[in-house]
């Protein structure tokens, strides 16, 4: 990481607001005086509901839910895995999330996807779009830019693109790679989380959030510690937050 | 707009079968723990039948018996590959165990783009039945030519139900014979069943059964059975696609099996007789009925041609539809599945997401299943053994039940894990017998996967006893590579690794490994005029390819010793070879200048994270002793203090070292040169510093913040 690229990683509010008479600025330091919550779900509105979690009997009251419909697994040649019965929902917003473990698809597996889009749109569900969940390496952003970017010349035009973010891109991702993406996208959903706990030093990764230049939604677990950081609430690109439900 | 689910792949809806991180971030890939014996899930299984395995794999390996018992399988160790490339021979998960005993033939994997698959649907016979009814009128004597077009052309007016449309298609006008009317009639049947209106198709079906058409009568005797089988799943789908086997109509589900029954009685060598007997499992499954249904599976597996490329499918039925299917009731009935689910009730924990935790498996329990095993003596004692070994943690219990048997010729999975599992039980006892059991056992363990299993329990008995140097002996009969450069990596000491970095018996794997060890740990541990004279060693043009520590899990056992001649020296310290680094070191340890290069040395060439992660590893196993290379490693981290101690530093050298103990810490907070971090006010200190000692240096220019 070059040593340039320091000065861009603590967010331009924070900086601006740390300024001090003497050249000592402490970066990526929380200065919220309220200690940590625990993320409850009745205190949002819009969730992440994942294969092997059983719905719970208020989630039509939610807002927006993100709902895994199936698998691009890594063996090479592997077929969608479908992993849900087609929804039928109304109210909620809906998106169709496909997790993806590799970006060589062929015909195929394109077609699966997008069929499976049709359904649920056929279903009556009020379907916002699709979303990619795949970790891409922090380096390898590039490459995934342009995978989505053929994604989305076959997507129907009336649904929108998400993906899901690590931390880790924000914070270290080439602002090249970044803003390729910021021009296909429609938003980005940054995850704090790995299995059923928030990242520890989640703060500091998310002071660069203001790199990605689009616009994005924190995703909590539920029951993870959570305080949001600094300007996060206030920055016209945050979107909300998006509980993962377990 | 009509209420509709879509049923997607029953498979894929019964979830759980592999226990994994359920998270949104996928993290995949599996890394072993280099033991055997171990009485919790891991991804990793082994040759030894038991709680660690995956149930797939332990499945496998039980159905292989008579095969084994036949005679070898003709079977070899897969190629490498990502996933597994870290296991060795000695691990085997459930998909390199495929690979191994099921291989796919190459090309196989090639899509056919044109097809449209439905797989997992109601339309998965979509156009295969196309075919059916077309052969069907072809063949028809009482079908008008012109009725028989017009019919054929209309079976395509099905295809819109399977994509989402509920609208009535335009039938052909025109179709008068009764004939030609009982065809129409099945195909407004079959497309009010993939509309998923199962009511509308019962009544067609029912009515059709009795066409005086042949194949019309036969097909739909058989289409109200899977029909109702269909029907019988619409309460179990939620709203938000969520699949509950407990909700099915069981009712519905048990008119289905009665249907299936009733076909197969008036057809016994039907059309559909296969596809009837098989959905016969698929009635009993959606029923709930455990019983009949590990009866059949039982039945299944003790019948399978060892070789047959049915068998993983039928495995992973019976994993998603058996053993971990929500609402199943009556337990299982029949010996092979019932001791697969015993195996995975021993587990002693189960992975941190996984949905399923099964009931713990008492001895008293296990007593009264033997009934069920009255005819497979020597699985059941080995299933007493188990529950004595993982559960009770009796080890002499495990010697009782399993007599010494360690000098056959050949072992099938069976007989081999019953020996494994008695050696085992030795070590816990630390019966000093334990390496000479191991060393009869590997003269028969001749099977695919058991042999490097017994290197590995003799491996880590004679690293306990302080007998590492005879796994190198010249006649060692410890040849798993995995195995020895493992123990080099972790614990040889540097006359060991000396030898073996030139050993004439050694592959290539193992000399470079050991090589690159010794320099590291020489190189870290402060032996810096060893280092410079093993640095000999490497051969001009050495290559940088691979990743340090990790030539095991990298497909191409890639060994980077070209780092050592020719790593990366930077362009803003400047700093020479790094054996001249070296020797500077080895006349002056605590010089300023070399300890920072030697920092250099390691931050850009990659060695932070292994300096880092060493001494992580787990004591119980595999290279777990402390390691008889002496000394700990010095890292980036004590370097800079070293140089920031030094009272010969210059005001360069102390810059830097503050400047760069700052920038370990750099850019989330996170700390890449020490495995502990010092508290965030010594790095605020550390900045303070160099802003206010050498507010010149370019050092103090760079450095905006600290973390």
């Amino acid at each position: 990481m070059g040593d340039q690229a320091q000065v861009l990683l603590v967010g331009r509010r924070a900086f601006l607001g740390a300024v001090l008479a003497s050249a000592m600025l402490a970066a990526c330091r929380s200065k919220n005086g309220g200690a940590e919550q625990t993320v409850l779900a009745e205190d949002y509105d819009a969730f992440f509901l994942w294969a092997g979690v059983k719905p719970p009997a208020w989630l039509k009251r939610a807002r927006t839910v993100y709902a895994l419909a199936g698998e691009v697994r890594h063996q090479p040649g592997s077929r969608f895995v479908g992993l849900r019965a087609v929804p039928r929902v109304s109210g909620t917003r809906l998106w169709l999330t496909v997790r993806v473990e590799r970006l060589d698809w062929d015909e195929g597996l394109y077609r699966a996807v997008l069929r499976e889009v049709d359904r649920w749109a056929a279903a009556g569900n009020a379907l916002a779009g699709l979303q990619i969940d795949f970790d891409a390496a922090t380096r390898g952003l590039d490459g995934y830019a342009e995978f989505l970017a053929d994604l989305r010349g076959r997507l129907p035009s009336q649904w929108k693109l998400s993906i899901t973010g690590l931390m880790d891109w924000s914070a270290g991702g080439d602002p090249q790679a970044l803003a390729r993406l910021a021009g296909i996208v429609d938003e980005i959903v940054v995850q704090t989380y790995q299995g059923r706990h928030t990242i520890p030093g989640y703060e500091t990764y998310l002071a660069s959030l203001q790199r990605l230049g689009m616009p994005y939604r924190i995703a909590l677990v539920e029951g993870g510690a959570w305080r949001a950081p600094e300007g996060l609430e206030s920055d016209p690109n945050f979107k909300g937050y998006v509980v993962f439900l377990l | 707009m009509k209420k509709r689910w879509v049923l997607a792949g029953g498979a894929a809806l019964a979830l759980g079968a592999l226990p994994q991180i359920v998270g949104a971030s996928g993290d995949f890939g599996c890394s072993p723990t280099w033991a055997l014996g171990l009485s919790r899930y891991e991804c990793a299984g082994s040759a030894l039948i038991g709680p660690r395995n995956d149930t797939r794999v332990n499945m496998a390996w039980l159905m292989r018996e008579k095969a084994a018992a036949a005679g070898g399988s003709g079977a070899s160790y897969p190629d490498d590959d990502w996933d597994s490339a870290d296991f060795g021979h000695v691990f085997v998960s459930w998909d390199s165990m495929q690979a191994t005993f099921w291989p796919k033939p190459r090309g196989v994997d090639t899509i056919d783009y044109d097809e449209d698959s439905y797989a997992g649907t109601l339309c998965q016979t979509l156009v295969s039945g196309a075919e059916a009814f077309r052969a069907a009128l072809a063949s028809s004597k009482t079908i008008e030519p012109a009725e028989r077009a017009a019919l054929s052309q209309a079976r395509d007016l099905l295809e819109p139900a399977c994509n989402g449309s509920d609208a009535e298609p335009a039938w052909p006008s025109g179709v008068t014979s009764r004939a030609g009317e009982d065809y129409l009639d099945y195909l407004k049947g079959a497309q009010a069943f993939y509309a998923e209106n199962f009511g509308g198709a019962a009544a067609i079906f029912e009515k059709l059964a009795e066409s005086r058409e042949p194949w019309v009568a036969e097909t739909s005797r058989y289409m109200q059975a899977r029909n109702a089988l269909a029907a019988s799943q619409v309460p179990a789908f939620g709203e938000w696609g969520w699949y509950d086997n407990g909700k099915v109509d069981s009712d519905r589900a048990a008119a289905g099996r009665t249907a299936l029954n009733g076909y197969l009685k008036a057809y016994p060598e039907g059309r559909y007789a296969a596809s009837a007997t098989g959905l016969q499992r698929r009635a009993l499954w959606l029923m709930g009925a455990q019983p009949p249904l590990s009866r059949i599976y039982d039945g299944m597996l003790a019948r399978q041609p060892r070789q047959d490329k049915a068998v993983p499918g039928l495995i992973e039925e019976i994993e998603a539809k058996l053993f971990f299917t929500r609402g199943m009731s009556g337990g299982l009935d029949a010996p092979l599945t019932l001791a697969t689910w015993d195996f995975a009730r021993m587990r002693q924990t189960e992975p941190m997401m996984s949905e399923y935790v099964p009931q713990p498996l008492s001895a008293e329990e296990l007593e009264a299943q033997a009934p069920v095993f009255a005819d497979m003596p020597e699985l059941y004692g080995y299933l007493k053994a188990s529950q004595a070994f993982h559960v009770e943690k009796d080890y002499r219990r495990v010697l009782e039940l399993l007599p010494d048997d360690a000098r056959r010729g050949s072992y099938t999975p069976l007989a081999f894990s019953r020996q494994l599992l008695r050696g085992l039980a030795l070590e816990q006892l630390n019966d000093p017998n334990a390496a000479g059991f191991w060393q009869q056992l590997a003269g028969g363990a001749k099977g695919l996967y058991q042999r490097p299993a017994v290197e590995l329990a003799l491996a880590m008995n004679w690293e306990r006893s302080g007998d590492i140097a005879r796994v190198f002996a010249k006649e060692s009969p410890i040849t798993e590579p995995d195995i020895r450069v493992m123990l080099l990596q972790q614990i040889a000491g540097p006359d060991l690794l000396r030898r073996q970095a030139s050993a004439a018996g050694a592959t290539r794997l193992e000399r470079e490994a050991a090589l690159f060890i010794l320099l590291y740990k020489e190189l870290s541990r402060g032996r810096y005029a060893d280092f410079v004279k093993d640095l000999a060693k490497v051969e001009s043009g050495a290559h940088k390819n691979g990743w340090i520590g990790g030539w095991l899990g990298d497909v191409n056992h890639e060994v980077p010793l070209g780092l050592f001649t020719s790593g990366d020296r930077g362009q803003s310290y400047p700093c020479p070879a790094l054996s001249q680094t070296a020797r500077t070191l080895a006349k002056r340890s605590d010089d300023p200048g070399a300890q920072l290069c030697l920092a250099e040395f390691y931050r850009l060439n990659g060695f932070d994270a292994y300096l880092s992660d060493e001494g992580k590893r787990e004591a119980a196993q595999l290279g777990g002793t402390p390691s008889l290379f002496l000394g700990d490693a010095r890292t980036r981290a004590d370097l800079y203090a070293g140089v920031l101690a030094s009272p010969s530093a210059s005001a360069e050298q102390t810059a830097y070292a503050l400047y760069r103990s700052v920038m370990c810490y750099a850019p989330a907070g996170n700390n890449s040169c020490n495995p502990t971090d010092v508290p965030v006010s010594q790095r605020e200190a550390w900045f303070k510093r160099l802003k206010r000692d050498y507010p010149k240096s370019k050092w103090a220019i760079k450095l905006k913040y600290y973390w």
